[in-house]
Formats: C-alpha cells, structure tokens, sequence
C-alpha cells in the first residue's frame, strides 16, 4: 500500500498532514475508537477521507450541518472522488428510495442525524459492511456542549445495531467536561483521545467599550482606516450586518465591503464569498451563517459587533483569523444592553413554557382521533403555536421520550398527561438556565480584568501557550503596537471589453492596456 | 426607472379592470389561467415572468412610490389609475429600445436555462483551461451541470478554440447593445480568478437600482435568445448554448402540443375540450403528458398543493404506483386525473440525478 504521504498528495494535492491528522488517521485505520478535539479549520474531515479511501467498506458521517454536507460531497466529486452521497432531508423521497438501493455502491455516506431514524436506511447499512462510523460535531450528543442535538442522543442504538463498528468522534469544542459526556453517551466505550489545544499563538485579544451603535461604527471605522485588512464582523442580526456594511462601503472608499447573511439568495451567497476568498472583497459583514467550512488563510481581523451566545461559538469564530499564522486581531465591541440580544436569541430556541399544556392537548386530541390528520401534524402545530424548526425539534424528542410519538404516530397518554406536562416545562427550564449561565461565562470574559487569552482557554485546556506577537489588551495589546501585513487592494477600472478579453484569456487583453 | 416604467405600463394597458395583484403575478410568472388569460388580453406577453422571484412586499413597495411620485391612484378596490402625470412619464422615458425585445411568455423558461448555462460553461471552461479543477459552482442545477458536464465530455480536447470562438461570438453581441447592459452582463459572470458581482454590487457600482438590474439582465438574455435565432447560421459556437433548450415540447405529441398552447392562453380543461371538439379525458390525457415530458409545468392549476401532499404521502406509504390501490386508500376523494398527475409530476421532479 502507498504510504498516507502519497495517498494524501494523490488525492487532495496535500504535500503534507496537519497537526493531529496523521496521528488520528493512523489511529483509525488500526481500528481504534478514536475522539478527536481540533480546533476549527484544522482539517477534522481529512481525518475520515483518507480512511474512506484506504479502508474496505463503507464510512458513514453523521452531521448535522446540512450545507457542510453538501459543500463537501461537491468538493470530494470536483477532486474525482465519485463515491460519495448525502442523504439528509434535502432529498426527495424518489430519490432517496434509488439512493437506498445503491447504498453498497457508496463509500462515503453523509447522513444527517434524522435520517438516521429511517428504518429502512438502517436495514440496508446492516447489510452493508462499515470499516467506520463519524461522528461530526460530536459535542451535540452531550447536554452540555453548547449545541445539544437530542437526535444525537439516539446514536448509540444505531452504533448497537450496526454491531459496533470503529468510532470516530470529532468536535472543534469539547471541554473535558463534554469529553467525558460524549464516551458517557457512546456506552463507555474504550476511546483514544487525541486533544489539541485551541489557543492559536498569533491571534491577540481586545475588548473595545463602547457608548453606542454610533461609537462602534466610528470605532470599526478608525480601526479599518488606519489598517485595510482583510476582516470579518460578526452580527447577530442581518438588518444590521446589512446597514453597517452599507455605512462602512460609504465611508472607507479604498476598502470593498459587502455583507452577508442567511436570507439571501443562494447565489448570492455563493459570490460574496467566492469574492471573499479570492480577495475580491476585504471586508464581510455576516452572522454565524458565514464561515462554515471557509478556509481564507489572510483574515487579519475577526471583530464581534454583537457577542454570540457562548464562548465556544466566539472561539469558533475567532478561529477564522489568521490562518496563515501571521498577526491577526479579535476585536470584541461591546456597549450597554448589549446582554439583551443573545438573551432574546436564547428564548427563541425553546419553546415557552405557557404553550407546552396548549400543544400537548391539541396533540392528545390528534391522537385520540383521525390519524390521517396526523401526517401533517408537524407543520399544523408549528403554524398554529407559531413554533420554530429548532423548538419543534427539542418538543419532538420530548414527545417521542413519553412515548407521545412512535413511528411518526400520535400515541394517546390519557392520564399521565399532568406529569408530561411538567417534565417537559422542567426540561425547558433547565436549558434555559444552562443556557444564560453559559452566557453569563461570556459576559464575565467580556468584563474581565485579568489576561484575555487565560480566561478564555482555561476550561479547554490546562496550559496556553506563549503568544507570538501580541497577547491582549489586559497584558500588552493596543491598536498603536500592532503591524499587520497590509497588501494594498487595488481598484481597477476597466471596460468590459478588457474584462471579457481577459476572462477568456484572450492575446488582445493586455496588448490594449 | 425601467421597472417603474413597465409596471406604469401594465397599469395603462389593464385600464384599471384588474387589481395591481396580477401585476404581480404578471411580472413574477405565475402560470394560473388567470394570469396568463390577463396576459394574451392586455398585450402583455412581453412581460411575462421577466421578474421571477419578486418578492411581495418588494412589489407593493414599487406600486407605493408610483403612487407617491403621483404617477398612479389607487381605488378601493385596490385597481390603479394613471395618472397625466404618470402618462407624462411614459411617453418621455426613452425605454423602447431596450424593452423591444422582451418576449417573456416566449423565453421566460428558456432565458434562465440559457443564462446559467452560459455562466457556468465560462466557469467551468476558463478555470479548467488554467487547469484549476476545483472551484465552487456558480448553480447548484443539476440539468445545467450535466449539461456543461456533457459538453466537456464532448469537447475537452478543444477547450481553447471554444473558449476564443465564444469569446467571439459573445463579444460581436455585446458591442451591438446598449454599454451599461453590456457592462452588466460581464460583471456578473464568473470565471477564473474572477468571481462575479451580486445584484447588489451592481446597483451600487453603476447607480442603477436593484430592482432595475435585475430587468436589464433579463433584457440582454431576452436579446441575446433574439441574436441567436435570428443569425442562426452564423454563429457557430453560442448557439449550441440554446438548440437544445427548447425541447420540452419535442416530446410532446402534436396534439399535446397544441393542448399547452391553449393552456399557456389561459384557458381551462373544459374550454379547450369545446374548442378543440375532443373528450376532456384526451384533453386530460394531454395535461398528464406536459407534465411528464416538462419538469417546469405547475400542476397546482389543476390540484391543490394540500391534495399533492397526501397523494405523494400515500405513494409513500403504500410503495406503490398502482392507481387504483392508491385511490381504495385514499378512500375515493381523489380523481384518477388526480393521482396520476401527481404521479406525473413527482416523477419529474426526482430524476436529474449524477
Ligand atoms: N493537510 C492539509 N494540508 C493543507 N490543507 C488542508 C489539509 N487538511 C485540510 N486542509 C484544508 O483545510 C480546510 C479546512 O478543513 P476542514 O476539514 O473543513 O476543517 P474543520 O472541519 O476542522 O474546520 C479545508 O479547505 C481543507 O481542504
Ligand atoms: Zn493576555
């Protein structure tokens, strides 16, 4: 057999692994269960591709991120590695009754948690033979990783009936609490871990007070002036991505800057960060939405507009910088009231309290009558409770835990209806406290005043390791000491005569200039 | 301007006997009888579906500022009126020269197949020539992506003299039509190392409104379609983007054929059964192969999206094609037409596979 070096050249043009992928590879193809903890960006999916390649049998990938999924089946068949399929909820039921009949022919299987409900999916992997099973964003199986997914919570009933196949747990955020939790959940199974720290050495921290929006804008404005820098700013809010993108287009006329978030057009989303990427743009305004699965190695500055819910999503983010290694900043901009935006965001993942006895009755009376009705069920009750997808998703694992669901079918509970009632109102109760506590944990950052960089990793890792430049606006961090590398982005203007000669690579384009 | 001045238009031709709803649907292509009936009766064909996608409030939003700039009236019944000024308006903007060529009732579906196959060919063809194998595509499209795929298969030996003969052809077009489309329409393609502009970009790059870019760009496509059918013999390479495009109706039988284009007039089953002096059932037959052999037919003009639902749920569940199983199942409530348009229908929406 070639060796990984080769493999890795031939099939992704790699000249050599990253930190922790061989030592994960290596450790997979021995059959080992293995957890892998590596920071974002790092190249956790490599850790499977290459045992996808190598191994016999097929790899099966629970993700969460339908559009990670997508992107990555769409790279993997631009690099000639045919094999591969997603099946997630995207794809229609004809369809995916054809995938299902082929599934033998496959060798990389992308599903999403729900899909692995699908009986007759699971029936045909029985069949198959597995050489391993991933589980991508393994911190959503643990109640306490910031993204619980109750689906994943059913994973080790799938793992049992496929008879135990190696596991492969990736996470860029697990503290050792949720470490712990996620072989707690996978039946105690024996593990090898292999942690890496999240600290990135080149990345400095800074804090910014803030009276108002104004203040942040002129703030943003000072920085972007005096540094033209690739940058990304995250906002919880795409209105006001949207208007701070158009002030600051107005007001920095060397820089280009656009924004981005999840209610444009697909194709437009494709451009702006397309554009991003081939430096076509310098400065994005987005929320979370942008950055899954981008690999920009020249993001010099990471500024938070609005603060994220949790310290791992800032981590997350903030790992977006400096990917090249050289000098990036994280800037934080914070001003008063600021808590009540991701307060705001965090209700609104779970459903209220007040509406749970409403719901549960209206579901009863489902149960207790036409069942043809309750096809549709779904989509009634979260028009009429006004319900989202993400709080129907947690009511529906309540549901289906009390037995309320089985087989997509509406069970009635008669008496034990008062019980249900109040263990569900308790578990929201619960998340909902967990939740602001995590968010307390970033404010308490956000108002430290002892180093940035410390407060920030301690619970992730015992040691941090010593800055290359700059370390935080605590310790020895100001705009005035920092030197990033500043590439002067031109403007050109041109007719677009010039611009289609060049794009077809026409002799005459540059003659004419 | 431009979609100020069409919607004015529209208004002056509806002569207030509709509300400025159809409009809408006008505009955004929405194949109900009604629409397409309003669209042959008010000459307004060439405005079909030039705007898909609008959203509603972005429309209600236009009809505001026309009725602010006092350009319309609205009665209570929600018709507009022109207004003198709004007559004023119309006859002094210069857009004719650009809205000749529209034709949406003609090109509506072609144009948008048209238009990204061309941009993801470019994308495809001037990254592979730099020998760039990976990018990201412009369309997630399956029919356009095997469509450029097939081409490459066809043609991969040849990458440069394609790439210089559509650069040709493209360019001689260009310099025929007004500068600021052309400009549009090469900022937005992308290609190696260029990646092109949003709608939003745009408008701000060339002091055009969103709205308005999104029309010119079906302009150029409407003229370029015009371009190519009529020097059909001259150009070599872009016309190959459309030959086969308008091949829905190949497959159709004549009669089939003839059924679609009344039903494209707006007129329902019935009707067309009288005027054509053959059963409804034959007529039916008719509707069920449109909607087989053209994956864009919208079937909600004959069954309600709710009755489609528990059709395709009860397909599902049952596992089967078998009408009348299907029928005893759902207990009578759904015509054999029904079902079997249903059945038509998601059969073309599941094929298009790698
Ligand atoms: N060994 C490597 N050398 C160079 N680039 C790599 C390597 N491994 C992964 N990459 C690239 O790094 C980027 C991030 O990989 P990805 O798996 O998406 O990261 P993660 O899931 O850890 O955030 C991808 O663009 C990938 O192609
Ligand atoms: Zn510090």
């Amino acid at each position: 057999m070639e060796d990984l070096e080769t493999l890795l050249y031939r099939y992704f043009g790699f000249n050599s692994f990253r930190t922790g992928q061989k030592e994960i590879i290596e450790d997979v193809l021995a059959g080992h269960n293995v957890l892998g903890v590596l920071p974002t960006g790092s190249g956790k999916s490599l850790c499977y591709q290459v045992p996808a390649i190598t191994l016999g049998g097929a790899v099966v990938v629970v993700s969460p991120l339908l559009s990670l999924m997508s992107d990555q089946v769409k790279q993997l068949k631009a690099r000639g590695f045919k094999d591969v399929v997603a099946i997630n909820s995207f794809v229609d039921y004809k369809e995916r009754h054809i995938l299902f009949e082929q599934l033998e022919t496959y060798k990389l299987i992308y599903v999403s948690p729900e899909m692995l409900q699908n009986e007759q999916l699971i029936k045909r992997l029985k069949l198959m033979s597995i050489s391993l099973f991933v589980i991508d964003e393994a911190h959503c199986i643990s109640q306490w990783g910031h993204e619980f997914r109750p689906d994943y919570l059913k994973l080790n009933t799938i793992i049992q009936a496929l008879k135990y196949p190696p596991i492969l747990a990736l996470s860029a955020t697990a503290t050792p609490e949720v470490q712990a939790d996620i072989i707690t959940q996978l039946d105690e199974l024996p593990f090898n871990k292999h942690v890496y720290p999240m600290d990135r050495t080149n990345i400095a921290f800074s804090v910014q007070n803030c009276q108002s929006k104004q203040d942040k804008i002129n703030y943003l404005e000072e920085v972007l002036t005096t540094f033209p820098v690739p940058a990304m700013i995250y906002f919880s809010s795409k209105k006001e991505a949207e208007l701070v993108a158009r002030i600051l287009d107005e007001k920095l006329r060397n820089l280009r800057v656009s924004f981005y978030h999840g209610g444009m057009d697909p194709l437009d989303r494709t451009l702006i960060q397309q554009q991003f990427m081939k430096d076509q743009l310098d400065v994005i305004c987005c929320t979370s939405a942008f950055g899954m699965g981008i690999d920009k190695p020249n993001v010099r500055l990471v500024v938070h507009y609005h603060i994220p819910t949790q310290i791992e999503s800032f981590i997350q983010e903030v790992g977006r910088a400096g990917r090249d290694g050289l000098s990036s900043v994280s800037l934080v901009l914070y001003a008063p009231f600021d808590d009540l935006l991701p307060k705001r965001l965090i209700e609104s993942e779970l459903p209220k309290e007040e509406q749970i006895t409403s719901i549960v009755n209206a579901l009863e009376q489902v149960a207790t009558s036409d069942q043809t009705q309750a096809l549709n069920s779904h989509t009634l009750i979260m028009e009429r409770f006004e319900i989202n997808e993400v709080q129907w998703r947690f009511l529906q694992f309540q549901f289906e835990k009390h037995d309320m669901i089985k087989k997509n079918q509406f069970m009635p509970i008669y008496n034990k209806r008062i019980e249900v009632i109040e263990s569900i109102k308790q578990k929201i109760e619960e998340r909902n406290h967990y939740k602001m506590k995590k968010l307390q944990e970033i404010l308490a950052w956000v108002s430290g005043t002892s180093c940035r960089r410390e407060q920030l990793f301690h619970s992730f890792q015992t040691t941090i390791k010593t800055p290359d430049f700059l370390c935080c606006d605590l310790c020895d961090f100001s705009f005035q000491k920092w030197e990033p590398l500043i590439k002067s982005s031109q403007t050109e203007t041109t007719s677009w005569e010039l611009e289609l000669a060049a794009l077809f690579l026409q002799q005459g384009a540059e003659n004419e200039t | 301007m431009i979609l100020d001045y069409i919607i004015l238009q529209c208004i002056k031709k509806i002569k207030s006997e509709r509300s400025t709803a159809s409009i809408f649907h006008l505009l955004s292509g929405k194949r109900s009888a009604q629409t397409l009936q309003d669209a042959n009766m008010y000459e307004l064909t060439a405005y079909f579906g030039i705007y898909k996608g609008m959203h509603r409030s972005l429309f209600q939003q236009q009809i505001y500022e026309l009725q602010k700039k006092k350009y319309i009236t609205l009665d209570s019944q929600d018709n507009a009126h022109i207004t003198g000024d709004g007559d004023a308006f119309l006859k002094k903007e210069e857009y004719n020269h650009l809205i000749k060529d529209l034709n949406g009732m003609e090109y509506t579906r072609n144009s948008d197949l048209l238009w990204l196959r061309l941009q993801l060919w470019i994308q495809t063809y001037t990254n592979i020539a730099h020998n760039n194998y990976f990018f990201v595509a412009i369309t997630d499209n399956k029919e356009v992506q095997s469509w450029v795929k097939q081409h490459y298969s066809k043609y991969n030996v040849y990458i440069k003299e394609w790439l210089t003969g559509v650069y040709q052809e493209l360019e001689y077009f260009l310099k025929q039509i007004d500068s600021l489309l052309a400009d549009l329409f090469v900022e937005r393609l992308s290609g190696y190392k260029k990646i092109g502009l949003t709608k939003d970009q745009l408008a701000k790059k060339y002091y055009v409104k969103e709205t308005d870019i999104h029309i010119y760009q079906t302009i150029v496509i409407h003229k370029l379609i015009v371009h190519i059918e009529s020097n059909y013999n001259n150009l070599k390479y872009i016309q190959c983007f459309y030959t086969d495009i308008n091949s829905a109706e190949k497959f159709m039988t004549d009669s089939a054929k003839k059924t679609n284009r009344w039903l494209n007039k707006g007129f329902d089953l019935n009707h067309i059964a009288k005027i054509r002096n053959l059963k409804i059932s034959t007529i039916q037959d008719h509707v069920i192969e449109i909607a087989f052999t053209d994956s864009d037919f919208v079937i909600t003009q004959f069954v309600e999206q709710k009755t489609i639902d528990t059709i395709i749920t009860a397909v599902k569940q049952l596992d089967t094609t078998k009408l009348k199983q299907i029928k005893n199942y759902l207990e009578g409530r759904y015509s054999y037409f029904e079902i079997r348009l249903v059945l038509a229908y998601s059969k073309t929406k599941a094929i298009g596979g790698e």
